[in-house]
C-alpha cells in the first residue's frame, strides 16, 4: 500500500479523505504536527503529499518549500484557494498539481494516480485491464477480449461497463452513470443512456451467451461475479 | 440645520475671540479693586450678549444670501461666466464652503469604504471556509447510496452555485486586479463549465450538444470570468427548461471575430422582459413564476462581458427558445484590450 501524507488542518476534511482514500488502497496518514511537518514527512516515507494552503503556524508554500529542499516527492495542492496568483505561487514553491476545493473524489483519484505513475512509472508498461468471468476489458483500446474474440466499445459503452466493473456485486445508479459520461464530456440524457446500456447489453449477451447485466428497479444497475 | 452649521465653522474664529474677550473683560472687571457692582458687571455682560446676538442675525441673514446665491450660481450658470466674477472675499468664503462640502464628504466616504472593506475581507474568508464543510458534507453524500444520495449531492451542488456566484459579485468591485488575460481553447473551457454544472442538467434530464466550427481553437480572455459568464448564463436556462430539453452551444467565426450562440428550447422570455434581462435586480415573469431569481447573475455577467469586450445579447421566442450570443472583439481590438488594461497581468 501506497503512504500518503495529508497536510490538512481540518480535522473533519482529513478524516473523510483518509477513509475515501483507504478505498482505493492508498494508506493515509493524517496526524501531522503543525510546527515541524518536515519531521512528519521525513518520518512517514510517504511517496506523495496533499497539501493544504492556509495552516497554523507556517503556510502550505512554506512546507512545500521545505520538502523540496529533501525530497522530489510529488506534491498536489489541495486548497479553497483558486487565484491564479496561489496557483502560480504553489507551482513556483515546487508544487506539481493543484486542485481546488470542494473537489469531486473522482477527480483526485485520477490526479494522485496521475502523479504516482509519472513519479515512479509503474503501471505504464501494464496496459489497465478489468476482468469478469473470463472476459477482459482492455481500457485504453476500448475494447473486450473473451476466448480469442475482439469486440470494439463505444465510448459510451466502455464508461458504463468501466463503471460496473469497478462496481462488482454492488449498484451502479444511473445517476452514477450519468455523471460518469458527463466528466467524460457526453453530455447526454436519460434515453441515450437507455439506448447505450441495451447495446452494452446486446454486445455481452452476444459474446458470454448470458445477459449478466441485472437491473435492480429504480436503483440502477449491477454485475454479479 | 447645515447652513447654521456651515456659518459658524466658518467664523468660528471670530466667536471664540468673542467668547474670549467676554470671558477676559469679565475676570478682569471681577479681580480688579474698581468699584462696580455686581449689578453692573451683569448690566455690562448682558449688553455685549444682545450686541453680539444683533451682530449674529444680521451677519447670518446676510451669510445665508449670499450662500444661496453662490448655490445657485454655482448649479445654474457656468462657474467661468464673466458675469459670475465675484468679489475677493466672497471667493474666499467660496473656497472655504467647497473645502468644508469635501472635507465632510470625503470623511464619510473613508468611513464607509473601510466598513466596505471589512465585509469584502470577511465575505472573500467566509467562501474559503464554507468550501470545506461542502467538501466534507460531498464525500459524506458519496458514501451513501440511492434516491436520497442524489438529492442531496444536488443540494450541495446548490449551495456550490450559490457561493460561487457570491465570490464573483464580491471580486467585482475590483476586477482590475483579478483580470488574467489569457490565450485559451473555448471548447475546452466550454465543456469544463458544462461539467461544473453537469447535476442541474441531469436533474432535469437536459442533453447538451456542443458544435465546433472554428478553424482554430484560440481565444483571448480572462479564463474564470469567461467561465462564469458561461456558467450563469447555461444555470439560467436550467431554471427555465422543461425536463428532457436540450441546449445546443455553437461556435462559429464572422467577420474574424469568434461567436458563441447557447440556445436552449426553453418557456423563452416575454417580448416585454427581453430588453431588461441583464439590468440589476430584474426578476421577470419568468423569475416570478418559476424559482428565486436575484436578478444578479446575469446582470453582473453583461458587465464583466462589457469589461471585456464581449458583446453579449439575447434573443429569444416565448415557449419556444432562448439564445445568449457572445461576440469576441477580433484580434486588433483585443491588442487594445491588452493595451488598455496593460497593468493587468497577461500571458500568451
Amino acid at each position: 500500500m501506497d503512504k500518503i501524507l495529508l497536510i490538512e488542518d481540518d480535522r473533519h476534511l482529513s478524516i473523510k479523505l483518509k477513509e475515501a482514500l483507504q478505498k482505493w488502497q492508498f494508506q493515509v496518514i493524517i496526524d501531522i504536527d503543525f510546527n515541524d511537518c518536515l519531521t512528519t514527512f521525513s518520518e512517514s516515507y510517504a511517496k506523495l503529499v496533499i497539501m493544504d494552503i492556509g495552516l497554523p503556524t507556517f503556510d502550505g508554500f512554506y512546507w512545500c518549500n521545505k520538502i523540496r529542499e529533501i525530497s522530489s516527492v510529488p506534491i498536489l495542492f489541495l486548497s479553497s484557494r483558486d487565484s491564479d496568483k496561489d496557483i502560480v505561487m504553489a507551482m513556483n514553491m515546487g508544487g506539481d498539481d493543484f486542485l481546488t476545493k470542494p473537489f469531486s473524489m473522482d477527480v483526485l483519484i485520477a490526479k494522485i494516480n496521475a502523479m504516482m505513475r509519472r513519479a515512479y512509472g509503474y503501471t505504464e508498461l501494464q496496459e489497465p485491464v478489468l476482468t469478469f468471468k473470463g472476459l477482459h476489458l482492455y481500457l485504453n483500446r476500448s475494447q473486450i477480449l473473451y476466448e480469442e474474440v475482439w469486440i470494439d466499445l463505444t465510448r459510451n459503452e466502455l464508461r458504463i461497463l468501466t463503471l460496473l466493473l469497478e462496481h462488482k456485486n454492488k449498484i451502479v445508479s444511473r445517476a452514477q452513470m450519468m455523471r460518469a459520461l458527463w466528466d467524460d464530456d457526453q453530455f447526454v440524457n436519460e434515453n441515450t443512456l437507455t439506448v447505450n446500456i441495451n447495446r452494452l447489453r446486446h454486445k455481452l449477451e452476444a459474446l458470454l451467451g448470458t445477459d449478466y447485466i441485472q437491473t435492480k428497479k429504480g436503483l440502477g444497475y449491477m454485475l454479479i461475479e | 440645520m447645515k447652513r447654521f452649521k456651515l456659518y459658524f465653522i466658518s467664523r468660528r474664529y471670530f466667536y471664540i475671540l468673542l467668547v474670549a474677550i467676554l470671558i477676559i473683560l469679565n475676570s478682569v472687571v471681577f479681580t480688579s479693586s474698581t468699584n462696580l457692582k455686581d449689578v453692573d458687571l451683569r448690566y455690562l455682560s448682558g449688553l455685549i450678549i444682545i450686541c453680539i446676538f444683533c451682530f449674529f442675525l444680521l451677519d447670518f441673514s446676510r451669510y445665508k444670501g449670499t450662500l444661496l446665491r453662490f448655490h445657485k450660481k454655482m448649479t445654474e450658470a457656468h462657474i467661468l461666466d464673466t458675469q459670475l466674477l465675484l468679489k475677493e472675499s466672497d471667493m474666499v468664503m467660496m473656497k472655504e464652503v467647497i473645502d468644508l462640502i469635501i472635507f465632510n464628504y470625503e470623511k464619510e466616504l473613508n468611513v464607509k469604504d473601510q466598513g466596505l472593506e471589512e465585509i469584502e475581507m470577511y465575505l472573500n474568508q467566509w467562501i474559503h471556509e464554507i468550501k470545506i464543510p461542502i467538501a466534507v458534507s460531498t464525500m459524506i453524500a458519496d458514501q451513501l447510496s440511492g434516491v436520497q444520495k442524489e438529492e442531496l449531492l444536488f443540494e450541495l451542488e446548490r449551495i456550490r452555485h450559490y457561493t460561487t456566484t457570491a465570490l464573483y459579485i464580491s471580486k467585482a468591485n475590483h476586477y482590475e486586479s483579478d483580470l488574467f488575460i489569457e490565450e485559451m481553447d473555448p471548447v475546452k473551457i466550454i465543456n469544463e463549465v458544462i461539467r461544473d454544472y453537469k447535476i442541474f442538467f441531469i436533474k432535469k434530464d437536459i442533453s447538451i450538444e456542443v458544435a465546433n466550427h472554428l478553424s482554430h481553437d484560440k481565444l483571448m480572455t480572462d479564463k474564470k470570468w469567461f467561465m462564469y459568464i458561461v456558467g450563469q448564463i447555461l444555470h439560467n436556462s436550467t431554471k427555465y427548461m422543461d425536463p428532457s430539453g436540450h441546449i445546443s452551444i455553437e461556435l462559429f467565426s464572422r467577420d474574424h471575430q469568434i461567436h458563441i450562440g447557447i440556445k436552449d428550447n426553453g418557456i423563452g422570455i416575454s417580448p416585454s422582459d427581453i430588453g431588461r434581462v441583464f439590468e440589476k435586480g430584474f426578476v421577470g415573469s419568468n423569475g416570478r413564476l418559476h424559482s428565486k431569481s436575484t436578478g444578479m447573475g446575469l446582470y453582473l455577467s453583461k458587465k464583466m462581458a462589457e469589461l471585456l469586450h464581449i458583446r453579449l445579447s439575447v434573443s429569444s421566442e416565448q415557449y419556444k427558445y432562448t439564445t445568449f450570443t457572445l461576440v469576441f472583439a477580433a484580434i486588433d481590438s483585443e491588442i487594445d484590450l491588452l493595451k488598455q488594461h496593460s497593468n493587468l497581468n497577461i500571458s500568451q
